[in-house]
């Protein structure tokens, strides 16, 4: 009840805010052009058969770069700008735990986070369907709800970041920071592991399972492991392809649970910083 | 005066804090504050600014955290049920900004939600005299005008208790006036309300009861009337001399009754006790000074509460 009263205000209130709409346009716009993009390379297009398959891996860019900034940007001033202006305090003058503070937040936010990342698949499906009349419904939905939770884990980073200041530039400098490291540090730490235990910093080829795990460990790798899964990939992409011989902690269930700890655990300690603390 | 507006409370306590100590660091907020609300009295909070009323008030609604001490507020912990307090407990903070992208009425709908109260926003809005900014966004509204709203959701589900930060601030002469009669009819309504405030001139008017606080303590604590006949019988009579000796005011400062002495431009500065006044008039003429004219000021509240509240004050020791 409590929650859902927060959630409502929140989405009232980030939903009008001007700069998270030029980024949704953005995202938008990037989403729709790559699907007409895609629809224009013969090889892949028209013929194929299996449309909505190779559009998933055409919009794995747009969406590996919006849905992340888009959750850091709904999620990082959730808790630390309400803290610098003070709102919390009429915020919490009313009979809500602070529990209902960051989940209905949390909520507010992902509905917002939610409603973008629908919004940049109609745009595309509207192109290809236009363009197109072919499509796989099941992979596409499977894909949208992916997408979804993977919104979900950049929102609740967000709010993470935001519950551990109070001043919102170091908000600011924190989910650009994470950003950073989850988008590229992650990737050269892992080609440093690499180096340090195969001698080299790549493997032509089949990757070595650890690697694997490891780069499935962040959201991002997570993210692509299952989307990678949905597809029926051919020819030399075969080898990027996991099989049921691949040991049990590649498969692509593992991955829908990092992405659901990297949800889960992030909002945790949100919510345990801001449950101790002095407002 | 009206000490209890209603007997609807009339036995109970609504705030009682108990060696209360909040520190920030290496600053101590709250000393070891002792205080005690009745049910349905209007209590003045006072304080320079500083003194850590919006700390103890923040201790109360569970923003702030006690190092040591306790409170309940209606009989509730303030610590383990403070929804319970908050539910019936109608706030005006201090320090707050409003939500700038939703309305006045959006505000008020989130209060009105959040409580599962039958209040019309407009007849609200109406009170605290916004109706006309009902629609537009809280982030042009004025620092009065936020305030005004902010009351207005303090206002919502007619709660047992308000607690009011420095509800003055940001409002023009008018606006004050509205407060302090709206703050009367929330009293007579049989609410129990705690403001707080630097200017004593605002708690003087409405106030049943007045606190002192300075440094984190209670320093004073008493009706404006028995405050009032604490200080009736002291003065400040300034003696216009001639001839008078070098260090005259040393031989005024130990007479007793007497707590301070000046002495500057032929004219002595005397705060004392009224029936010392005789005994300094003999004094100063038994120096060999000539007393020209004398001039007596009866203290004010105003004098009392710079006397308590500054750090040279001669009467709060």
């Amino acid at each position: 009840m409590s929650l859902t009263r927060i959630a409502m205000k929140d989405l009232r209130d980030t939903s009008r805010s001007r700069m998270l709409g030029v980024v949704v346009v953005l995202y938008v716009l990037f989403t729709a052009g790559v699907a007409y993009i895609y629809t224009l390379i013969p090889e892949i297009g028209p013929g194929t058969g299996e449309l909505s398959l190779e559009l998933i891996s055409f919009l794995g860019t747009p969406i590996g770069l919006f849905v992340p900034i888009i959750g850091l940007m709904l999620g990082f001033n959730a808790i630390s700008g309400e803290l610098e202006s003070g709102s919390i305090k009429l915020l919490l003058s009313e009979p809500h735990k602070r529990s209902d503070v960051v989940f209905g937040k949390f909520v507010g936010r992902f509905v917002v986070m939610t409603i973008a990342t629908l919004l940049g698949f109609i745009a595309a499906l509207g192109i290809v369907l236009a363009l197109y009349a072919e499509l796989s419904p099941v992979v596409y939905v499977e894909y949208v709800l992916l997408t979804v939770l993977f919104g979900g884990v950049y929102v609740s980073l967000g709010i993470a970041v935001s519950s551990l200041t109070r001043s919102k530039t170091k908000a600011t400098a924190g989910v650009v920071g994470l950003f950073v490291v989850l988008n590229w540090g992650w990737g050269l730490i892992g080609i440093g592991l690499h180096w340090i235990i195969e001698g080299t910093p790549f493997s032509m080829g089949a990757q070595p399972d650890w690697y694997q795990l490891f780069s499935q460990a962040s959201p991002g790798g997570a993210f692509s492991r299952v989307s990678t899964a949905m597809l029926d990939l051919q020819g030399p992409a075969q080898q990027f392809a996991v099989t049921a011989d691949d040991p049990w902690f590649l498969q692509w269930y593992v991955a829908v649970v990092v992405l659901f700890v990297w949800m889960i655990v992030p909002l945790a300690i949100g919510y345990l910083r801001f449950q101790s603390m002095d407002i | 005066m009206n000490y209890y507006h209603t007997d609807r409370y009339a036995d109970m306590v609504s705030i009682a804090m108990r060696d209360v100590t909040k520190r920030f660091g290496s600053v101590t907020a709250l000393d070891s504050l002792d205080l005690t609300v009745q049910s349905g009295e209007i209590y003045g909070f006072l304080g320079p600014n500083g003194a850590g009323k919006s700390t103890a008030i923040n201790v109360l609604l569970d923003f702030v955290r006690p190092t040591s001490g306790k409170a309940t507020v209606l009989g509730y912990d303030t610590r383990k049920e403070s929804t319970e307090i908050r539910a019936r407990t109608g706030v005006l903070p201090d320090g707050y900004q409003l939500y700038g992208r939703l309305t006045g009425r959006e505000h008020l709908e989130y209060s009105i939600a959040s409580r599962g109260a039958g209040d019309d926003p407009d007849v609200i809005l109406e009170r605290v005299g916004i109706a006309d900014a009902a629609d537009r966004r809280a982030g042009g509204y004025s620092k009065g005008m936020a305030q005004r709203l902010a009351l207005g959701m303090a206002l919502v589900g007619e709660p047992e208790l308000l607690l009011l930060d420095e509800p003055s601030t940001g409002l023009d002469p008018t606006g004050a006036r509205e407060m302090r009669t709206i703050i009367e009819a929330e009293a007579a309504r049989g609410a129990t309300v705690f403001f707080s405030s630097h200017i004593l001139g605002q708690v003087e008017a409405v106030c049943d009861r007045v606190g002192i606080l300075r440094d984190g303590s209670l320093i004073a604590e008493d009706t404006i009337d028995g405050l009032k006949s604490s200080i009736d019988s002291r003065s400040t009579i300034e003696v216009t001399v001639e001839n008078a000796p070098p260090g005259i005011e040393r031989e005024i400062r130990p007479i007793g009754g007497v707590s301070s002495v000046e002495f500057s431009n032929s004219k002595l500065t005397i705060d004392t006790t009224d029936d010392a006044k005789m005994t300094v008039l003999q004094a100063i003429e038994s120096t060999g000074a000539t007393v020209k004219n004398v001039q007596t000021d009866d203290s004010s509240l105003e004098d009392l509460f710079v006397a308590y509240t500054s750090d040279e004050s001669g009467v709060a020791q």
